[in-house]
Formats: C-alpha cells, sequence, structure tokens
C-alpha cells in the first residue's frame, strides 16, 4: 500500500526513519495522533503553516517534502492524460515542466479532471440505475412526454401565423398545466435519485434495509465494543420493521462483538499508530484472522481511520455485506465485476491478496485493497465447504504512478474497459464513456 | 374529401397539440386515447393513416400493432408509432411487428407532419 510519493507517505518516511512514534510528532506539530494518522496516509491533504510545522519538528527541507506535492501533482496530470484519451509525447516530462513552472495551474487541472470523473461517475449511476430499474424507466417516460407537449404547443403559439384566441387560451393553460407537471416530475425524480424515498423502494431487500440502518449508524456500534449483551437494544434501535432484516443484523452484530473482544478498541488504535492502515502487519502482531481485521477496521468510526469501504461476499458470488466508499460504485443489482480480489481471494483461500485499483467511472477512484477468502465452516450432511471473501477498500488520494494498478469497473453493463477479458456482456456505454 | 388520421393517444394536450397541427394542414383527425378497445376503433373509423403511442392504458401499442397486423386486410394502413422508449429492442421490437415509422418523444411538430405526409402519400 505504498503511496511513497505524497507528502504523507514523506512526512511518514521521515518520521519512521527517525524512530519518532506518530504521538510525539503529532504533539510537536499540535495535531492528534489520529489526525497525523490520516495525513500520514493521504486523507488529508495539507499545507501552509502545518506543512512548515512538520519540516522543522522532522529537522528536514521544507522542498524535501513539497516534492512529493508536486511528484502527485505530476502523477495526477499524467493520469489524467490516460485517462481522456490524450496523446501528449513524453507525458511525464510534459507534467513536470507544467507543474514545476504553473503549479496553481496544474492544481486546477487536476481540479477539473476530478470533477469530470464525479460527473462521469453520475452518468455511470445514473445509467446503471435506468437499465435496471423499471420505476426510474417509467418516471422518465413520463418527464419525456410531458416535454413532448410542451414543446409541440409552444411551436404551435410561436409558429401560427393566426390562431383564433380560443385555442390561444386553450394552448397557454395546456402550458401551464405541463409546465406544472414537468416540475413536479423533475421534483420526483430528484428525490428518488437522492434516495429520500430509500425507505420505501431500496430497502426492500432485507440485505439494503440492514446495509441502510447500519449507514445511518456510520458502520460503528460504540456500545457494543465492551457489552454485548447490549445487541437486543441495538437492534431495537436499528428501527428494522421485518424480520429478515432484524435476524441478519443480529448475526453481523455478534460478528462484530466477537471482533471487538478479540481485537479491542485501544489495541486497534496502537496498531494503527504503529502499522497504519496495515490489515496483514496487524494480523501477524495480533496473531488474529485477516478477514478479523479487515472488519474491524471497516466498522471503526470515520474520524479515526478515514473513509474506507467494505464489502463481503459467499462464494456464490452474492454480498453479504456492503459499506459504501465514494467512487467505487457497488451495484445495487446484478453481478459485480469479475475481476476484483474480492472474488479473485476465492482461488486461494486464506491467502490475502493485496492490490491497487483503478476504478473506472467517473470519480476517478484509485483504491488499496485487500482481500481474503476464508472456509468458514462446513455443512456435514453436505460434506460442502462454505467460503466467504471480504475486501477492505480504502481510498488513495494521491497515488503514485510506479505502482501496477488493476483497472476494475462495477459491472460489465456499466464498465467502459473496452478490451477487458472477462467482459461478460457488451456495455451500454458509447464512446467516450 | 380530406383524408383521416386516426391518432391514438393517452396524453390529452399532445392529443390537442397534433389535432390543431393536423388539422390545419387539412386532415380530418380523430382520436382516442385507451388500448382497450383500439383495435375495433381503427375497423370502425378506416383511417388513413394511425398515429400510435407505445404506452396506453389496458393495452400497449405494441399489442395494438401486432393484433392489427393480423388482419390481412389492414397490411396496406401506415402506422406512425410515438414513443418515450427510444431503445433500440423498442425499435427493432415496432419494426418486427410491422410498423410504418417510429419516432421518439420529445419530437417537433415538423417532425410529425413531415411523417404523416410521407406515409400517407406512398
Amino acid at each position: 500500500m505504498s503511496t511513497l510519493g505524497s507528502v504523507g507517505a514523506r512526512i511518514r518516511e521521515n518520521r519512521v526513519s527517525q524512530g519518532m512514534q506518530q504521538a510525539v510528532l503529532a504533539q510537536s506539530v499540535g495535531i492528534s495522533p489520529s489526525y497525523l494518522n490520516l495525513i500520514e496516509h493521504d486523507r488529508r491533504r495539507i499545507g501552509g503553516k502545518l506543512l512548515v510545522a512538520f519540516a522543522n519538528a522532522l529537522g528536514v527541507e521544507l522542498t524535501a517534502l513539497r516534492e512529493g506535492a508536486e511528484a502527485a501533482i505530476v502523477a495526477r496530470l499524467t493520469e489524467a492524460n490516460a485517462h481522456h484519451a490524450g496523446g501528449i509525447q513524453n507525458v511525464e516530462k510534459s507534467a513536470n515542466d507544467f507543474a514545476a513552472r504553473f503549479g496553481d495551474w496544474a492544481d486546477l487541472m487536476v481540479a477539473l479532471d476530478r470533477k469530470i470523473r464525479v460527473l462521469e461517475q453520475t452518468v455511470d449511476t445514473l445509467t446503471d440505475r435506468l437499465a435496471h430499474d423499471p420505476h426510474l424507466a417509467t418516471s422518465l417516460h413520463e418527464v419525456l412526454t410531458t416535454v413532448t407537449a410542451i414543446r409541440s404547443t409552444s411551436s404551435i403559439l410561436v409558429e401560427t401565423d393566426e390562431i383564433e384566441p380560443e385555442w390561444q387560451n386553450r394552448f397557454h393553460r395546456n402550458l401551464n398545466e405541463d409546465s406544472r407537471r414537468l416540475a413536479d416530475g423533475a421534483a420526483a425524480l430528484v428525490d428518488y435519485l437522492d434516495g429520500a424515498r430509500k425507505d420505501q423502494r431500496s430497502n426492500s431487500v432485507p440485505q439494503e434495509a440492514l446495509e441502510a440502518a447500519f449507514e445511518a449508524r456510520g458502520f460503528h456500534f460504540p456500545e457494543l465494543e465492551t457489552h454485548p449483551d447490549r445487541i437486543p437494544s441495538v437492534i431495537q434501535d436499528l428501527d428494522l420493521s421485518h424480520q429478515a432484516p432484524r435476524h441478519l443484523a443480529k448475526m453481523f452484530l455478534e460478528q462484530y462483538c466477537k471482533d471487538a473482544l478479540d481485537f479491542p478498541l485501544d489495541a486497534v488504535k496502537a496498531a494503527l499508530d504503529q502499522y497504519g492502515l496495515n490489515p496483514i502487519a496487524m494480523a501477524q502482531s495480533q496473531r488474529l484472522d485477516v478477514s478479523t481485521i479487515l472488519r474491524r477496521l471497516a466498522f471503526l468510526p470515520q474520524d479515526l481511520v478515514g473513509p474506507i469501504g467494505f464489502i463481503s461476499c459467499d462464494s456464490s458470488g452474492s454480498f453479504l455485506m456492503r459499506k459504501p466508499v465514494t467512487g467505487f460504485h457497488i451495484p445495487r443489482f446484478g453481478s459485480a465485476c469479475a475481476i476484483w480480489p474480492l472474488f479473485e481471494a476465492f482461488l486461494s483461500p486464506h491467502r490475502p491478496l493485496v492490490q491497487r485499483l483503478n476504478h473506472t467511472g467517473r470519480e476517478g477512484g484509485t483504491f488499496d485493497v485487500v482481500a481474503i477468502a476464508e472456509l468458514p465452516y462446513t455443512i456435514p450432511s453436505h460434506n460442502t465447504i462454505v467460503a466467504q471473501s471480504a475486501m477492505l477498500i480504502v481510498p488513495v488520494s494521491n497515488p503514485s504512478f510506479d505502482d501496477p494498478v488493476r483497472r476494475v469497473g462495477a459491472a460489465c453493463r456499466v464498465c467502459s474497459i473496452n478490451n477487458c477479458e472477462s467482459r461478460r456482456e457488451p456495455s451500454i456505454l458509447g464512446e467516450g464513456f | 374529401m380530406s383524408k383521416t388520421v386516426l391518432l391514438i393517444e393517452d396524453e390529452p394536450n399532445i392529443i390537442e397539440a397534433i389535432s390543431f397541427i393536423l388539422s390545419r394542414d387539412g386532415w380530418t383527425v380523430v382520436t382516442h386515447s385507451n388500448g382497450h378497445d383500439a383495435n375495433q376503433v381503427i375497423q370502425a373509423k378506416s383511417p388513413d393513416l394511425v398515429i400510435l403511442d407505445v404506452m396506453l392504458p389496458g393495452k400497449s401499442g405494441f399489442d395494438i400493432l401486432r393484433d392489427l397486423r393480423l388482419e390481412h386486410s389492414s397490411d396496406a394502413l401506415p402506422v406512425l408509432m410515438l414513443t418515450a422508449r427510444g431503445q433500440a429492442k423498442d425499435r427493432e421490437m415496432a419494426e418486427t411487428l410491422g410498423v410504418n415509422r417510429f419516432m421518439t418523444k420529445p419530437f417537433s411538430n415538423s417532425d410529425v407532419r413531415e411523417a404523416v405526409r410521407d406515409l400517407v402519400q406512398q
């Protein structure tokens, strides 16, 4: 999970080489150790006085830390060129020259590239929903029909030379009605896309109801850290209206309590200080399964570890838990991308896979993931082994281009990787996506 | 004697707009707004052209077209289909069923006028 080249990585590199504890450095620059942890893992960007304070505390030149920032900008420019199928020759040299001579413009270009990817991701998401969601298709039909009526009526009013007052009044009235309908339809559509009525539609599946309830709690349950007997009251508070999601919640929270017992919060914080977000190092030092560490890290408070995504599935590929993270799109329906390490992990159970992923789609997410499959139990009557896989998804804010990256998507139907050998079906996205 | 266009559409304001522009061009426009008995209305009115929406209450435009083409007497009756469903599979289905022109919403008045003129003159 190296992020060498970034400011955070350089701070960490200098601190570790001097044998300085995170807490010591954090105190000397006047921030908390957990905030320093976020900075070192590129989940918080810094500059200005704080960067100067770090340089002083570490006894290094400011440029030694800044060079990392410039390298990160160069990397993002190079990535932007590749993403937009750019034909810039000697791209690395050009990016270096550009970043060195026009730093502010380079920052702006990187920001614009990010913005474009966010918008592209939005298109992906909408396209995905449109392709799989009959309600949305019907709503769009209604909007298009109303737009047609408005267009036709307004054309009549504009293009017809002589029109009887009675017809004129009628068409004005129609325009008024249709514009109201269009406004109402558009508002309803936005509500739907925003998930404002999520509880009425999206959560009809027990898994989705459970995930929505957990999301409302930030996927963290401090009352269960030391009190597993409080599971019933937590489930009560989750306000799940059906038995099926309550049952799923009970199973999940029992696992949560077991993980908290195996790896208590204080030990987690100490391990984070020592290893950063390195699940494998933590598993070795704590003598715990990697999957336990992945679950534990995934369900910590965000202010401790930053935004982290998590997916688990069984060997049928069905999702058991999805904790979303911005930029890593997980399909709501249908099958996911076959080349996610989550699935590859089934090929070598108990062996963790570490991979840097570039998620296509428009938010331009780069992520470090750790995946592991385990064989938790057998069904004796069927002599069947049931396997499960889990994947931790950690956003990388300033990826280095030296690291190998695997390009993945959400699902073939909405994926733009044209030459993917694992493609199951054609994409509905045209050129340019 | 002017030729007759039967407009089968359930959106009242689109009915008014299309009726108005075609009437101005000299067509006699007859309207109907549900799918239940659309095939009987086509038989009864004997129009020179049918303009058919796809999503109708009671029976879809695709089903109406399918039943229409099963009656050999209607082989020559041109059908212009209007729909917000512009996906390729919808267009292919309409063509398989025997549509003469397929137009997706939002269309312009001139598109409709031109299509009606073309189809009735064929």
